[in-house]
Protein backbone atom coordinates (compact mmCIF):
# COMPACT_ATOMS: atom_id res chain seq x y z
CA UNK A 1 0.00 0.00 0.00
CA UNK A 2 1.72 3.23 -1.13
CA UNK A 3 2.05 6.16 1.22
CA UNK A 4 -0.78 8.65 0.91
CA UNK A 5 -0.22 12.29 -0.02
CA UNK A 6 -2.17 14.80 2.07
CA UNK A 7 -2.76 18.23 0.58
CA UNK A 8 -3.48 20.95 3.13
CA UNK A 9 -5.24 24.15 2.19
CA UNK A 10 -5.73 27.26 4.33
CA UNK A 11 -8.56 29.79 4.44
CA UNK A 12 -8.87 33.53 3.92
CA UNK A 13 -7.03 36.22 5.85
CA UNK A 14 -4.32 33.78 6.91
CA UNK A 15 -1.28 31.91 5.62
CA UNK A 16 -2.18 28.73 7.49
CA UNK A 17 0.08 28.39 10.51
CA UNK A 18 -1.78 25.17 11.34
CA UNK A 19 -0.46 23.57 8.14
CA UNK A 20 3.06 23.64 9.56
CA UNK A 21 1.92 22.38 12.97
CA UNK A 22 0.09 19.35 11.60
CA UNK A 23 3.11 17.95 9.70
CA UNK A 24 4.49 15.68 12.48
CA UNK A 25 1.05 14.21 13.13
CA UNK A 26 0.70 13.24 9.48
CA UNK A 27 4.23 11.85 9.37
CA UNK A 28 3.56 9.72 12.44
CA UNK A 29 0.92 7.82 10.48
CA UNK A 30 3.03 7.41 7.36
CA UNK A 31 1.35 10.25 5.45
CA UNK A 32 3.15 12.69 3.14
CA UNK A 33 2.12 16.32 3.73
CA UNK A 34 1.91 18.74 0.80
CA UNK A 35 1.07 22.22 2.02
CA UNK A 36 -0.47 24.58 -0.53
CA UNK A 37 -0.38 28.34 -0.06
CA UNK A 38 -2.28 30.75 -2.30
CA UNK A 39 -1.13 33.79 -0.36
CA UNK A 40 -3.09 36.17 1.82
CA UNK A 41 -6.64 36.28 0.43
CA UNK A 42 -8.71 39.07 1.96
CA UNK A 43 -12.41 39.26 2.66
CA UNK A 44 -12.94 41.76 -0.18
CA UNK A 45 -11.34 39.31 -2.63
CA UNK A 46 -13.72 36.61 -1.45
CA UNK A 47 -16.63 38.82 -2.49
CA UNK A 48 -15.32 39.21 -6.05
CA UNK A 49 -16.28 36.36 -8.42
CA UNK A 50 -13.23 36.55 -10.70
CA UNK A 51 -10.88 36.56 -7.70
CA UNK A 52 -12.49 33.38 -6.42
CA UNK A 53 -12.43 31.84 -9.89
CA UNK A 54 -8.73 32.56 -10.28
CA UNK A 55 -8.02 30.65 -7.06
CA UNK A 56 -10.11 27.71 -8.30
CA UNK A 57 -8.02 27.61 -11.49
CA UNK A 58 -4.83 27.84 -9.43
CA UNK A 59 -5.86 24.86 -7.30
CA UNK A 60 -6.83 22.80 -10.35
CA UNK A 61 -3.41 23.44 -11.81
CA UNK A 62 -1.60 22.67 -8.54
CA UNK A 63 -3.43 19.37 -8.04
CA UNK A 64 -2.93 18.21 -11.62
CA UNK A 65 0.75 19.04 -11.39
CA UNK A 66 1.09 17.20 -8.07
CA UNK A 67 -0.66 14.10 -9.37
CA UNK A 68 1.36 14.12 -12.61
CA UNK A 69 4.65 14.37 -10.78
CA UNK A 70 3.89 11.77 -8.11
CA UNK A 71 1.77 9.36 -10.14
CA UNK A 72 -0.86 9.45 -7.40
CA UNK A 73 -4.36 8.64 -8.65
CA UNK A 74 -5.94 10.32 -5.62
CA UNK A 75 -4.70 12.63 -2.91
CA UNK A 76 -6.21 13.22 0.52
CA UNK A 77 -7.06 16.70 1.75
CA UNK A 78 -7.34 18.75 4.91
CA UNK A 79 -8.88 22.15 4.25
CA UNK A 80 -10.05 25.07 6.35
CA UNK A 81 -12.71 27.69 5.60
CA UNK A 82 -12.30 29.11 2.05
CA UNK A 83 -10.01 26.17 1.35
CA UNK A 84 -12.98 23.80 1.78
CA UNK A 85 -14.97 25.79 -0.76
CA UNK A 86 -12.07 25.83 -3.23
CA UNK A 87 -11.51 22.09 -2.96
CA UNK A 88 -15.10 21.14 -3.68
CA UNK A 89 -15.42 23.71 -6.49
CA UNK A 90 -12.43 21.99 -8.09
CA UNK A 91 -13.97 18.58 -7.52
CA UNK A 92 -17.17 19.56 -9.34
CA UNK A 93 -15.38 21.48 -12.09
CA UNK A 94 -13.10 18.53 -12.85
CA UNK A 95 -16.07 16.17 -13.16
CA UNK A 96 -14.14 13.11 -12.01
CA UNK A 97 -10.75 13.95 -13.57
CA UNK A 98 -9.42 14.84 -10.13
CA UNK A 99 -10.53 12.63 -7.26
CA UNK A 100 -9.77 12.80 -3.58
CA UNK A 101 -9.08 9.90 -1.27
CA UNK A 102 -10.12 10.92 2.27
CA UNK A 103 -11.06 14.50 3.07
CA UNK A 104 -11.20 16.51 6.30
CA UNK A 105 -13.19 19.75 6.17
CA UNK A 106 -12.72 22.21 9.02
CA UNK A 107 -14.72 25.43 9.36
CA UNK A 108 -16.40 24.46 6.10
CA UNK A 109 -18.27 27.08 4.06
CA UNK A 110 -19.42 24.47 1.54
CA UNK A 111 -23.18 24.61 0.93
CA UNK A 112 -25.12 22.35 3.26
CA UNK A 113 -26.90 20.48 0.47
CA UNK A 114 -23.68 19.44 -1.30
CA UNK A 115 -24.61 16.20 -3.16
CA UNK A 116 -22.63 13.69 -1.10
CA UNK A 117 -24.77 10.75 -2.21
CA UNK A 118 -23.68 11.25 -5.82
CA UNK A 119 -20.17 12.54 -5.14
CA UNK A 120 -19.12 10.06 -2.52
CA UNK A 121 -21.22 6.95 -2.95
CA UNK A 122 -22.03 6.75 -6.64
CA UNK A 123 -19.24 8.56 -8.47
CA UNK A 124 -16.58 7.87 -5.81
CA UNK A 125 -14.96 11.27 -6.37
CA UNK A 126 -14.18 11.13 -2.64
CA UNK A 127 -13.69 7.97 -0.57
CA UNK A 128 -14.72 9.36 2.83
CA UNK A 129 -15.32 12.70 4.53
CA UNK A 130 -14.84 13.95 8.08
CA UNK A 131 -16.61 17.30 8.63
CA UNK A 132 -15.12 18.98 11.68
CA UNK A 133 -17.50 21.75 12.70
CA UNK A 134 -17.91 24.28 15.51
CA UNK A 135 -21.36 25.21 16.68
CA UNK A 136 -20.37 28.82 17.45
CA UNK A 137 -18.70 29.51 14.10
CA UNK A 138 -20.08 32.92 12.98
CA UNK A 139 -17.76 33.10 9.96
CA UNK A 140 -19.42 30.20 8.17
CA UNK A 141 -22.84 31.60 9.04
CA UNK A 142 -21.78 34.94 7.51
CA UNK A 143 -20.64 33.11 4.37
CA UNK A 144 -24.04 31.45 4.24
CA UNK A 145 -25.78 34.83 4.60
CA UNK A 146 -23.62 36.33 1.86
CA UNK A 147 -24.49 33.43 -0.40
CA UNK A 148 -28.20 34.08 0.12
CA UNK A 149 -28.15 37.87 -0.23
CA UNK A 150 -25.52 38.65 -2.82
CA UNK A 151 -27.37 37.32 -5.86
CA UNK A 152 -25.28 36.66 -8.98
CA UNK A 153 -21.93 37.55 -7.38
CA UNK A 154 -22.44 35.12 -4.51
CA UNK A 155 -20.33 32.06 -3.96
CA UNK A 156 -22.34 28.87 -3.56
CA UNK A 157 -21.52 28.79 0.12
CA UNK A 158 -23.22 27.54 3.27
CA UNK A 159 -22.89 26.97 6.99
CA UNK A 160 -21.88 23.30 6.89
CA UNK A 161 -18.99 24.17 9.21
CA UNK A 162 -21.47 25.05 11.95
CA UNK A 163 -24.62 23.10 11.19
CA UNK A 164 -23.37 20.11 9.21
CA UNK A 165 -24.58 18.76 5.88
CA UNK A 166 -28.23 18.00 5.14
CA UNK A 167 -27.15 15.36 2.63
CA UNK A 168 -25.16 13.06 4.89
CA UNK A 169 -24.74 9.46 3.75
CA UNK A 170 -22.49 6.51 4.67
CA UNK A 171 -18.91 7.71 4.45
CA UNK A 172 -19.73 11.20 5.73
CA UNK A 173 -18.64 11.54 9.35
CA UNK A 174 -19.75 14.64 11.26
CA UNK A 175 -17.84 15.83 14.33
CA UNK A 176 -18.84 18.86 16.39
CA UNK A 177 -17.22 21.02 19.08
CA UNK A 178 -18.30 24.11 21.00
CA UNK A 179 -16.30 27.05 19.74
CA UNK A 180 -15.59 29.29 16.80
CA UNK A 181 -14.03 29.34 13.36
CA UNK A 182 -10.42 28.98 14.45
CA UNK A 183 -11.01 26.74 17.45
CA UNK A 184 -11.96 23.93 15.10
CA UNK A 185 -8.28 23.89 14.16
CA UNK A 186 -7.49 22.46 17.58
CA UNK A 187 -4.14 20.69 17.80
CA UNK A 188 -5.87 17.99 19.85
CA UNK A 189 -7.67 16.93 16.67
CA UNK A 190 -4.64 16.62 14.42
CA UNK A 191 -3.88 13.02 15.37
CA UNK A 192 -7.50 12.00 14.71
CA UNK A 193 -7.42 13.60 11.27
CA UNK A 194 -4.20 11.78 10.45
CA UNK A 195 -5.71 8.48 11.64
CA UNK A 196 -8.83 9.11 9.55
CA UNK A 197 -6.80 9.74 6.41
CA UNK A 198 -4.43 6.82 7.00
CA UNK A 199 -7.32 4.31 7.14
CA UNK A 200 -7.43 1.42 6.20
CA UNK A 201 -3.92 1.39 7.61
CA UNK A 202 -4.65 0.92 11.32
CA UNK A 203 -2.99 2.91 14.11
CA UNK A 204 -1.22 0.91 16.82
CA UNK A 205 -4.08 0.80 19.35
CA UNK A 206 -6.58 -0.65 16.89
CA UNK A 207 -4.04 -2.88 15.18
CA UNK A 208 -2.99 -4.50 18.46
CA UNK A 209 -6.56 -5.42 19.33
CA UNK A 210 -7.54 -6.51 15.83
CA UNK A 211 -4.44 -8.65 15.41
CA UNK A 212 -4.99 -10.33 18.78
CA UNK A 213 -8.55 -11.29 17.84
CA UNK A 214 -7.47 -12.47 14.40
CA UNK A 215 -4.86 -14.72 16.01
CA UNK A 216 -7.42 -16.13 18.43
CA UNK A 217 -9.98 -16.79 15.70
CA UNK A 218 -7.35 -18.52 13.56
CA UNK A 219 -6.30 -20.74 16.49
CA UNK A 220 -9.90 -21.65 17.33
CA UNK A 221 -10.67 -22.46 13.70
CA UNK A 222 -7.60 -24.67 13.35
CA UNK A 223 -8.33 -26.63 16.53
CA UNK A 224 -12.01 -27.15 15.69
CA UNK A 225 -11.31 -28.09 12.08
CA UNK A 226 -8.69 -30.56 13.28
CA UNK A 227 -5.86 -29.21 11.13
CA UNK A 228 -2.29 -28.16 11.84
CA UNK A 229 -2.40 -24.52 12.92
CA UNK A 230 0.63 -23.79 10.73
CA UNK A 231 -1.52 -24.57 7.69
CA UNK A 232 -4.23 -22.08 8.69
CA UNK A 233 -3.99 -18.33 8.08
CA UNK A 234 -6.22 -15.32 8.68
CA UNK A 235 -6.53 -11.87 7.16
CA UNK A 236 -8.95 -8.98 6.80
CA UNK A 237 -10.13 -7.40 3.55
CA UNK A 238 -11.78 -3.95 3.49
CA UNK A 239 -13.09 -1.83 0.61
CA UNK A 240 -10.47 0.55 -0.69
CA UNK A 241 -10.74 2.36 -4.04
CA UNK A 242 -13.40 0.11 -5.61
CA UNK A 243 -11.75 -3.15 -4.57
CA UNK A 244 -11.27 -5.25 -1.46
CA UNK A 245 -7.72 -5.11 -0.13
CA UNK A 246 -5.99 -6.53 2.94
CA UNK A 247 -5.38 -4.30 5.95
CA UNK A 248 -1.59 -4.27 6.35
CA UNK A 249 -0.56 -6.11 9.50
CA UNK A 250 -4.07 -7.18 10.51
CA UNK A 251 -3.29 -10.75 9.61
CA UNK A 252 -1.80 -13.90 11.07
CA UNK A 253 0.52 -16.42 9.41
CA UNK A 254 0.33 -14.59 6.06
CA UNK A 255 3.92 -15.31 5.08
CA UNK A 256 3.43 -15.33 1.28
CA UNK A 257 4.23 -11.66 0.66
CA UNK A 258 2.67 -11.25 -2.83
CA UNK A 259 -0.74 -11.96 -1.30
CA UNK A 260 -0.56 -8.77 0.75
CA UNK A 261 -1.29 -6.75 -2.40
CA UNK A 262 -4.17 -8.85 -3.75
CA UNK A 263 -7.17 -6.87 -4.99
CA UNK A 264 -10.55 -8.61 -5.01
CA UNK A 265 -13.64 -7.44 -6.85
CA UNK A 266 -16.54 -6.59 -4.59
CA UNK A 267 -18.70 -9.57 -5.58
CA UNK A 268 -16.08 -12.14 -6.56
CA UNK A 269 -15.35 -15.36 -4.70
CA UNK A 270 -16.28 -16.06 -1.13
CA UNK A 271 -14.72 -12.80 0.12
CA UNK A 272 -16.63 -10.61 -2.31
CA UNK A 273 -19.89 -12.49 -1.78
CA UNK A 274 -19.58 -12.30 2.00
CA UNK A 275 -18.98 -8.56 1.71
CA UNK A 276 -21.98 -7.88 -0.52
CA UNK A 277 -24.43 -10.42 0.94
CA UNK A 278 -23.56 -10.05 4.65
CA UNK A 279 -23.51 -13.81 5.28
CA UNK A 280 -20.57 -16.21 5.68
CA UNK A 281 -19.33 -18.11 2.64
CA UNK A 282 -16.81 -20.87 2.19
CA UNK A 283 -15.00 -21.90 -0.93
CA UNK A 284 -12.82 -24.90 -1.61
CA UNK A 285 -10.76 -25.66 -4.63
CA UNK A 286 -11.63 -28.75 -6.61
CA UNK A 287 -9.42 -28.24 -9.67
CA UNK A 288 -5.76 -27.43 -10.14
CA UNK A 289 -6.34 -23.67 -10.12
CA UNK A 290 -8.93 -21.10 -9.15
CA UNK A 291 -11.23 -19.84 -11.90
CA UNK A 292 -11.20 -16.26 -13.18
CA UNK A 293 -14.70 -15.78 -11.79
CA UNK A 294 -13.22 -16.21 -8.35
CA UNK A 295 -9.87 -14.55 -8.93
CA UNK A 296 -8.76 -12.90 -12.20
CA UNK A 297 -5.38 -13.93 -13.62
CA UNK A 298 -3.15 -11.09 -12.41
CA UNK A 299 -4.46 -11.45 -8.87
CA UNK A 300 -4.27 -15.25 -9.02
CA UNK A 301 -0.57 -14.93 -9.74
CA UNK A 302 -0.11 -13.30 -6.32
CA UNK A 303 -1.88 -16.11 -4.49
CA UNK A 304 -0.07 -18.78 -2.51
CA UNK A 305 -0.43 -21.80 -4.84
CA UNK A 306 -0.95 -24.06 -1.81
CA UNK A 307 -4.23 -22.33 -0.88
CA UNK A 308 -7.07 -24.88 -0.84
CA UNK A 309 -9.96 -23.32 1.05
CA UNK A 310 -11.28 -20.04 2.46
CA UNK A 311 -13.94 -19.31 5.05
CA UNK A 312 -15.15 -15.71 4.63
CA UNK A 313 -16.88 -14.00 7.55
CA UNK A 314 -18.50 -10.59 6.92
CA UNK A 315 -17.55 -8.03 9.57
CA UNK A 316 -20.66 -6.00 10.29
CA UNK A 317 -23.46 -5.44 12.78
CA UNK A 318 -25.05 -8.87 13.21
CA UNK A 319 -28.81 -8.43 13.21
CA UNK A 320 -31.89 -10.58 12.79
CA UNK A 321 -34.31 -9.61 10.03
CA UNK A 322 -37.20 -11.72 8.81
CA UNK A 323 -35.87 -14.63 10.87
CA UNK A 324 -32.51 -14.49 9.12
CA UNK A 325 -29.30 -13.53 10.89
CA UNK A 326 -27.16 -11.32 8.69
CA UNK A 327 -24.44 -8.66 8.93
CA UNK A 328 -25.44 -5.05 8.15
CA UNK A 329 -23.14 -2.07 7.50
CA UNK A 330 -20.41 -4.50 6.54
CA UNK A 331 -16.97 -2.87 6.94
CA UNK A 332 -14.84 -5.78 5.77
CA UNK A 333 -14.39 -9.55 5.63
CA UNK A 334 -12.32 -11.77 7.90
CA UNK A 335 -10.91 -14.67 5.93
CA UNK A 336 -9.72 -17.82 7.63
CA UNK A 337 -8.07 -20.01 5.01
CA UNK A 338 -5.88 -23.05 4.68
CA UNK A 339 -3.06 -24.63 2.73
CA UNK A 340 -2.45 -28.07 1.22
CA UNK A 341 -5.63 -29.93 2.27
CA UNK A 342 -9.32 -29.24 2.83
CA UNK A 343 -10.43 -30.27 6.36
CA UNK A 344 -13.09 -33.03 6.18
CA UNK A 345 -15.57 -30.87 8.14
CA UNK A 346 -15.50 -28.20 5.41
CA UNK A 347 -16.46 -30.85 2.87
CA UNK A 348 -19.78 -31.44 4.61
CA UNK A 349 -21.51 -28.03 4.61
CA UNK A 350 -24.68 -29.32 6.27
CA UNK A 351 -22.89 -30.71 9.32
CA UNK A 352 -24.26 -29.07 12.52
CA UNK A 353 -20.76 -28.97 13.99
CA UNK A 354 -19.59 -26.86 11.06
CA UNK A 355 -22.65 -24.61 11.38
CA UNK A 356 -21.86 -23.95 15.02
CA UNK A 357 -18.20 -23.28 14.30
CA UNK A 358 -18.94 -20.84 11.49
CA UNK A 359 -21.43 -18.93 13.62
CA UNK A 360 -19.05 -18.83 16.58
CA UNK A 361 -16.17 -17.48 14.51
CA UNK A 362 -18.48 -15.01 12.76
CA UNK A 363 -19.99 -13.54 15.93
CA UNK A 364 -16.53 -13.36 17.50
CA UNK A 365 -15.57 -10.69 14.94
CA UNK A 366 -17.72 -8.10 16.76
CA UNK A 367 -14.82 -6.31 18.47
CA UNK A 368 -12.95 -6.26 15.18
CA UNK A 369 -15.98 -4.52 13.67
CA UNK A 370 -15.97 -2.04 16.52
CA UNK A 371 -12.30 -1.20 15.95
CA UNK A 372 -12.63 -0.87 12.17
CA UNK A 373 -15.68 1.38 12.52
CA UNK A 374 -13.84 3.64 14.96
CA UNK A 375 -10.65 3.68 12.90
CA UNK A 376 -12.66 4.61 9.79
CA UNK A 377 -13.72 7.84 11.52
CA UNK A 378 -10.26 8.55 12.99
CA UNK A 379 -11.30 7.89 16.58
CA UNK A 380 -8.99 6.01 18.96
CA UNK A 381 -9.84 2.85 20.82
CA UNK A 382 -11.99 3.52 23.87
CA UNK A 383 -11.17 1.77 27.10
CA UNK A 384 -13.47 -1.16 27.77
CA UNK B 1 -30.69 -22.42 12.23
CA UNK B 2 -30.16 -24.16 8.94
CA UNK B 3 -27.73 -24.02 6.13
CA UNK B 4 -29.13 -23.86 2.66
CA UNK B 5 -27.88 -26.36 0.16
CA UNK B 6 -24.58 -25.30 -1.35
CA UNK B 7 -25.20 -22.32 -3.61
CA UNK B 8 -24.27 -23.36 -7.10
CA UNK B 9 -21.78 -20.90 -8.43
CA UNK B 10 -20.99 -21.14 -12.16
CA UNK B 11 -17.48 -22.14 -11.23
CA UNK B 12 -18.77 -25.08 -9.25
CA UNK B 13 -20.34 -26.46 -12.38
CA UNK B 14 -16.91 -26.57 -13.93
CA UNK B 15 -15.67 -28.49 -10.88
CA UNK B 16 -12.94 -25.97 -10.20
CA UNK B 17 -14.26 -24.96 -6.83
CA UNK B 18 -17.31 -25.21 -4.62
CA UNK B 19 -18.74 -22.13 -2.96
CA UNK B 20 -21.20 -22.43 -0.08
CA UNK B 21 -23.36 -19.78 1.52
CA UNK B 22 -24.16 -20.21 5.21
CA UNK B 23 -27.70 -19.07 5.94
CA UNK B 24 -28.60 -18.80 9.63
CA UNK B 25 -32.22 -18.81 10.72
CA UNK B 26 -32.93 -17.18 14.06
CA UNK B 27 -35.58 -19.74 14.99
CA UNK B 28 -32.84 -22.17 15.92
CA UNK B 29 -30.70 -19.64 17.78
CA UNK B 30 -31.12 -20.96 21.37
CA UNK B 31 -29.49 -24.29 20.54
CA UNK B 32 -26.89 -22.59 18.39
CA UNK B 33 -25.89 -20.19 21.17
CA UNK B 34 -25.60 -23.02 23.67
CA UNK B 35 -23.27 -24.97 21.39
CA UNK B 36 -21.27 -21.87 20.47
CA UNK B 37 -20.69 -20.98 24.13
CA UNK B 38 -19.53 -24.50 24.84
CA UNK B 39 -17.12 -24.23 21.94
CA UNK B 40 -15.78 -20.95 23.33
CA UNK B 41 -15.35 -22.43 26.81
CA UNK B 42 -11.61 -22.89 26.41
CA UNK B 43 -11.08 -19.85 24.18
CA UNK B 44 -9.37 -16.64 25.37
CA UNK B 45 -11.73 -14.34 27.25
CA UNK B 46 -11.37 -11.53 24.67
CA UNK B 47 -12.86 -13.80 22.04
CA UNK B 48 -15.72 -14.87 24.27
CA UNK B 49 -16.41 -11.21 25.15
CA UNK B 50 -16.47 -10.27 21.49
CA UNK B 51 -18.94 -13.09 20.82
CA UNK B 52 -21.21 -12.10 23.71
CA UNK B 53 -21.17 -8.46 22.58
CA UNK B 54 -22.42 -9.53 19.15
CA UNK B 55 -25.10 -11.75 20.66
CA UNK B 56 -26.36 -8.94 22.89
CA UNK B 57 -26.52 -6.35 20.10
CA UNK B 58 -28.06 -8.74 17.59
CA UNK B 59 -31.01 -9.56 19.83
CA UNK B 60 -30.35 -13.28 19.47
CA UNK B 61 -30.07 -13.68 23.23
CA UNK B 62 -33.57 -12.37 23.93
Amino acid sequence: MPHKIVVTLHGIRTRGQWQKQITPYLARHGLIPYHLDYGFFGLVSFLVPWARASRVQWLRSELRDLMDRTGARRVSLIAHSFGTWLALEVLEAENGNIRFDRVVLTGSIVRRDFPWGATLLRKRWIQALRNERATGDWVVRAADLFSRLAGPIAARAGASGALGFTTACPGVHERSIDGGHSEVLNIANYDKWARFIAYPRLPDDHLRRVRMLVQQIRALAASQLGVDVDLVRANIFVPNANALRMIPGAWDNMTWAPEHDIELELDHGSTGRAFTDGTPFSIRRLGATWTAGVLPGPEQAKLNPRLQWVLSLPIGRIVTRDELTVARDVVGVLNVDGLDTVPPLLQTPGDPTLKTLVFTLWASTEKIRESLALADTGEPLHDD
Amino acid sequence: MTIDLPATHPAAMEHHEEIVQFVFRSTASPGLLQHARALLGAAPKELAESFEQAVRSSGLAS
